[in-house]
């Protein structure tokens, strides 16, 4: 009789009902894992060598080469944030919108909106972190923008939408999360499929591939806040600000100042996205080491940090800098014995600065937080990571994934309607579940089994695709309320009188654009395959 | 703090091995394999301190209906100490396989002692176990990620 029962489904069904329960997500699906394929195994129904299989699994998780860079960005973000880096550069964009000469800010405009999006832009491209990057956006651009005569709604739909850019920019931990996944996946199809040399899929394929979307993305978002700031200003027209201390602030700018309190806080995000995404996207690096290179540049940044006790010593950090990256090109063009000597003098330099950029952080007291917070988000993604890989294996075990294969056979529109079954299913799923959950827990599930389906013209579908189309869903659904998750976010920093209604109001545009990127990719692929085919395989 | 602590190094020296993979010099098998096994042991280390500290994400859409309550707690207890003998049982013999064998590095010039990285699992189980009680019994707050 056991033999008869579904305990595929008796297991996802339980697995939820923890979920739902509250029990932490990693305890839901081990536990429940473990508990159901143990009893299937006592009836006989579920191969118990396979639960022999755990500990290899999660031996390969913990020292798999792709997962490394996910502590690494996260401290590299955490690191941005608690130095106050990241509020630097909004506040050189911010300052600089703000500081336009008398008669420029018009009630309504759109030029500090759109600035918002740049440094959303920036930030996901830096941090990666969506909590972070919509509480710092929200804590330090909502007043200034309402106060420039923004509406409040927009003002907080442009912070909401701006924050979860993240999510598909990279280096987004989510794709660090999703390419491992699919990776997973393209490799288990394959084999099926009787592949016994299969191809890839990596992280740098989906950094490659999320880049031109979310650009898109933010592009779709400029469009839009210019639009309607245009139609505002038409509509206040009478009521331009004439602002002296604006005027002023502008006249007392020196070139000094507006070289280290504007140029530089802004150059540094920068730099730091060109060697992390630069290294990636151009095979120098794999994305854990370029995750290390980040997490040493942000340090050097600390320690080059303007302020105003210790200018000297950023003056000192600049010209080390220059002096050491000097020395390095030299060594690399002229390796001899003099070259091995610059080497070491520039190692030294660079060695000095990340002493430096710690010891800040530690005379800030924030060294311990960003070391405790980094190990316990880590610890908490391994965790998750751990028991989805040991849930999906005890659901491949019981025969759910040829379960999954005959419901998407008989689904009608074929691969397309497979995919757009799941794609709705994702976007219903993130209402209420994070980013992790669907990444470790649905899309091993369906992964394989919509990777083995035919396009249109028989070709296999792109995993690249699948994942950039599964990124940007999720964004979508971590916006839309009433459970977005960049809501709650918002909600704990938004000023007294924004209510609710005032947020759901604010994202719903953006929502909007984003549904239209996701269409976008859907209908158009090389929108997210053509970087990475002629980066990596053209 | 330690494990954040151990987090940072294995991050500094990756960036060791590509610095000098960079520089005029070559970067040592063993120093990469240093910087990844540093990783896991810390992940294993840290998962049940998490769980302790019940840090773990639940689900944020369904605060309210998740609660403090003491069923909560106790599906969270049974189900992780579950989890967690099961895992040992199954990881012992994976463990012992490997002291049995000493098994070291696979590449030529790696780290030995494979075995001590790989009983990190046992770790990794007793954490999830004790974590679970020790979370249980001082009640979970709920943390939104």
């Amino acid at each position: 009789m056991a033999a008869y029962l579904p305990f595929d489904l008796i297991l996802v069904v339980l697995a939820f009902a923890a979920l739902l329960s509250g029990v932490p997500v990693a305890v839901a699906l081990g536990g429940t894992s473990v508990m159901v394929g143990v009893l299937g195994s006592l009836l006989g129904v579920f191969d118990p060598v396979l639960l022999f299989a755990i500990p290899a699994r999660l031996f390969g998780v913990a020292t798999g080469n792709l997962l490394t860079a996910v502590p690494l960005f996260v401290l590299m973000g955490l690191v941005l944030e608690k130095s106050g880096l990241v509020s630097d550069m909004i506040k050189a964009v911010t300052g600089a919108v703000d500081a336009q000469p008398s008669g420029s800010r018009q009630t309504g405009g759109s030029r500090l909106p759109i600035a918002v999006v740049g440094v959303g832009l920036l930030l996901a491209a830096s941090t990666g972190i969506v909590g972070a990057s919509v509480v710092m956006l929200g804590l330090l651009t909502l007043k200034p923008m309402i106060d420039q005569g923004v509406p409040p709604h927009r003002a907080a739909g442009v912070v909401a939408a701006t924050g979860t850019m993240g999510q598909i920019v990279p280096p987004s931990i989510v794709l660090i999360v999703l390419g491992d996944q699919l990776s997973n996946a393209y490799r288990t199809m394959q084999l099926d499929a009787g592949v016994f040399a299969p191809d890839t899929v990596s992280v740098s394929d989906l950094f490659a591939g999320g880049l031109v979307p979310g650009v898109l993305l933010a592009a779709c978002y400029i469009v839009h806040l210019a639009w309607v700031g245009r139609r505002d200003r038409f509509a206040f027209l009478a009521d331009v600000v004439e602002d002296d201390t604006s005027e002023l602030t502008v006249i007392k700018q020196t070139v000094k100042e507006t070289f280290w309190y504007r140029i530089v806080p802004l150059a540094a995000p920068l730099a730091l996205i060109v060697s992390v995404l630069g290294s990636i996207l151009m095979g120098l690096a794999t994305p854990t080491e370029a995750a290390s290179v980040g997490l040493i540049a942000t340090l050097v940044l600390v320690a080059l940090r303007r302020e105003a006790s210790n200018r000297r010593a950023s003056k000192l950090g600049l010209l080390v800098v220059a002096v050491a990256s000097a020395a390095f090109s030299i060594t690399l063009n002229a390796p001899s014995v003099l070259a091995i000597g610059l080497f070491a003098c520039s190692s030294g330099a660079l060695l000095a600065l990340v002493f430096l950029g710690v010891q800040r952080l530690v005379r800030d007291q924030q060294f311990a937080t960003v070391l405790i917070e980094a190990a316990h988000l880590t610890a908490m993604i391994f965790f998750i990571v751990f028991a989805a890989s040991v849930f999906a294996l005890v659901f491949r075990g019981f025969g759910g994934d040829e379960r999954l294969t005959a419901l998407f056979e008989i689904l009608p529109g074929g691969t397309y309607g497979a995919l757009f079954f799941v794609m709705v299913a994702i976007f219903l799923l993130g209402f209420f579940l994070e980013f992790l959950e669907i990444c470790t827990l649905i899309v091993p599930l369906v992964a394989p089994v919509l990777l083995a389906l035919p396009m249109g013209d028989g070709s296999p579908m792109n995993p690249v695709w699948l994942g950039i189309l599964i990124a940007l869903n999720l964004q979508t659904s971590f916006l839309t309320p009433p459970f977005g998750v960049s809501l709650f976010y918002l909600r704990s920093v938004a000023p007294a009188g924004m209510n609710d209604w005032t947020l759901y109001r604010g994202v719903a545009p953006f929502i909007a654009l984003q549904l239209f990127v996701l269409v976008a990719v859907f209908f158009v692929p090389p929108l997210a395959t053509a970087l990475p085919n002629w980066l990596f395989q053209g | 703090m330690a494990c954040g602590l151990g987090v940072f190094l294995a991050g500094a020296i990756q960036f060791a091995t590509v610095f000098l993979r960079a520089g005029p010099l070559t970067a040592p098998v063993w120093l990469t394999e240093l910087a990844t096994n540093l990783h896991a042991i810390m992940i294993f280390f840290a998962v049940g301190i998490t769980l302790a500290a019940t840090r773990h994400v639940r689900l944020s859409g369904f605060k309210k209906a998740g609660g403090n309550g003491i069923g909560v707690r106790f599906f969270t207890v049974v189900l992780a100490v579950a989890f967690a003998i099961t895992l040992a049982l199954v990881a012992l013999p994976y463990v012992l396989a490997s002291w049995q064998t000493g098994e070291g590095s696979r590449e030529i010039g790696g780290l030995s002692g494979l075995y001590w990285v790989k009983s990190g699992l046992l770790l990794l189980a007793f954490g999830i176990g004790a974590g679970a009680v020790v979370s249980g019994c001082r009640g979970p707050k709920h943390r939104v990620s």
